[in-house]
């Protein structure tokens, strides 16, 4: 099947919506291109839009967590309001994006991650906002 | 000659040591503040202030500030070093007891205990520096070799991380995060003033030992700074950035370890100052400002004699390249 980029501009509850209806097309015809279509509408919908959303939600909760600041959002900045000193940024925010990694895979039933996010990915990356952070999550979605 | 003999000595063993280190990736890195003496200073800003008069009196000026190039050396992800070389300049003709002095040398820093197991939340970053210091004024030169130690955390800044550590500010700052906020969130979150929007503070520390060939004299030296950042958060509206006003307050203590008595201030000075910060960038560490000052005591190190003097002053601290 060649591959056909499907982009949707969906809030999260639309999104939980589509994939619901998606999952309970794909479970109930026995017609197998709409089976396969569905299943790649559902994957891409899972990616592009409850990942993101859900990613997102856990890391704030998990950096409100531990760093008790209130009101962070995906434009905090990293150092200047959640006041991670670099060796944090280095050393505990990679453990912190793994386990929201580990738990967005899970919970969305998406696979196995490509792998974890490590020190050296982190640095690479130079992340300054949460957002950075997410997106860094999700390019070890599968 | 014997001060540049072992300089050279000190810069070789720099050399030799990057070498045994294998992988390393160097960074470039050129920096522009008050002085290279010790992380305090360093975090200080370059300052300068010149007058021309118009009349037969003669022009004086002031300029306090280094200028340093050097390299990061990074083995891995928590451990590095850096080699820098640096000039530097105090020169004052607008005070009784005039200061005018040229240094040059070089300087290793180094951290210990990052590997955390050792020391919890902080590790201990070293600073040795060895320098030539021609005093113009009393006509003499003299070698400087200084050893100062500080603690940097490493965990999330606490208060009292931003006591003890000029890049953590504390609280911080509730507006700036809010205007940064997606729109969706503004609307729906309503803001409410928080303690950043009046009071921010950070502070430095730094212990060393120093050591001063002509004349000798080795001395314990302690020093502290603390800013004070008043409505930080609702100048914010105004400036568009945080710490616009600063009121600082700084003490050195030096402690005379050897015996002999010499002419040199070796003391307690004190450093009171405000200033308003035209232009501040925390991620890149600069900032360029106007700066009021009233200082009580000497510097043995940068040629500074014992006296009370106040002045006005433009001042600028900037790091073109660094790693944090």
């Amino acid at each position: 099947m060649t591959s056909i980029p499907v982009n949707f501009s969906l809030t999260p509850e639309q999104a939980e919506t589509v994939m619901e209806v998606l999952t309970g097309l794909s479970q109930t015809t026995n017609n197998q291109k709409i089976r396969n279509v569905t299943r790649f509408l559902l994957r891409n919908v899972r990616q592009d839009v409850w990942a993101k959303s859900h990613a997102t939600a856990l890391l704030i909760k998990l950096l409100a967590k531990k760093t008790s600041q209130v009101g962070i959002h995906e434009n905090s900045s990293l150092r200047s309001y959640l006041r991670l000193t670099p060796d944090a940024i280095k050393f505990e925010v990679p453990k912190w994006c793994s386990s929201v990694l580990l738990k967005v895979c899970k919970n969305g039933n998406l696979g196995k991650p490509k792998g974890r996010l490590t020190t050296k990915k982190i640095i690479k990356a130079k992340p300054t906002k949460v957002k950075d952070l997410v997106k860094l999550i999700l390019n070890e979605v599968p | 000659m014997k001060c540049l003999k072992v300089l050279i000595t000190v810069g070789c063993a720099m050399v030799f040591n990057t070498v045994s280190y294998g992988q390393l990736k160097p960074k470039y890195k050129i920096s522009i503040g008050q002085s290279t003496s010790n992380s305090l200073t360093r975090g200080k800003p370059a300052t300068l202030t010149a007058v021309f008069p118009n009349d037969t009196t003669a022009n004086s000026q002031s300029i306090n500030g280094f200028f340093e190039f050097g390299y990061d050396f990074v083995k891995d992800e928590r451990e590095r070093f850096a080699i820098t070389a640096f000039m530097e300049r105090h020169l004052n003709t607008l005070i009784s007891k005039k200061q005018d002095v040229f240094q040059a040398g070089g300087q290793f820093t180094t951290e210990f205990f990052h590997r955390k197991k050792f020391f919890g939340v902080y590790k201990v970053k070293a600073a040795i520096t060895g320098k030539h210091s021609d005093d113009r004024e009393k006509d003499k030169t003299t070698g400087q070799f200084l050893l100062h130690l500080n603690l940097v955390p490493t965990g999330q800044g606490s208060w009292f991380d931003a006591m003890i550590n000029k890049n953590v500010v504390f609280p911080s700052s509730k507006y700036e995060n809010y205007k940064n906020a997606p729109k969706s969130y503004r609307d729906t979150v309503p803001y409410v003033k928080d303690a950043s929007d009046y009071i921010q503070w950070s502070g430095s520390h730094t212990v060393g030992l120093e050591h001063i060939t002509n004349p000798r004299v080795t001395a314990f030296h302690l020093g502290y700074g603390i800013s004070v950042y008043p409505f930080s958060g609702l100048l914010h509206r105004v400036f568009d950035h945080d710490q616009t006003m600063e009121i600082s307050y700084g003490i050195d203590l030096w402690e005379r370890l050897s015996e002999e008595e010499v002419d040199l201030f070796l003391g307690t000075s004190h450093t009171w100052a405000f200033g308003l910060n035209f232009f501040v960038n925390k991620e890149k560490k600069q900032a360029i400002g106007l700066k009021y000052s009233i200082h009580r005591g000497g510097n043995p190190l940068i040629g500074l004699a014992d006296q009370n003097f106040e002045q006005i002053a433009l001042s600028a601290v900037f790091t073109l390249k660094n790693l944090d």
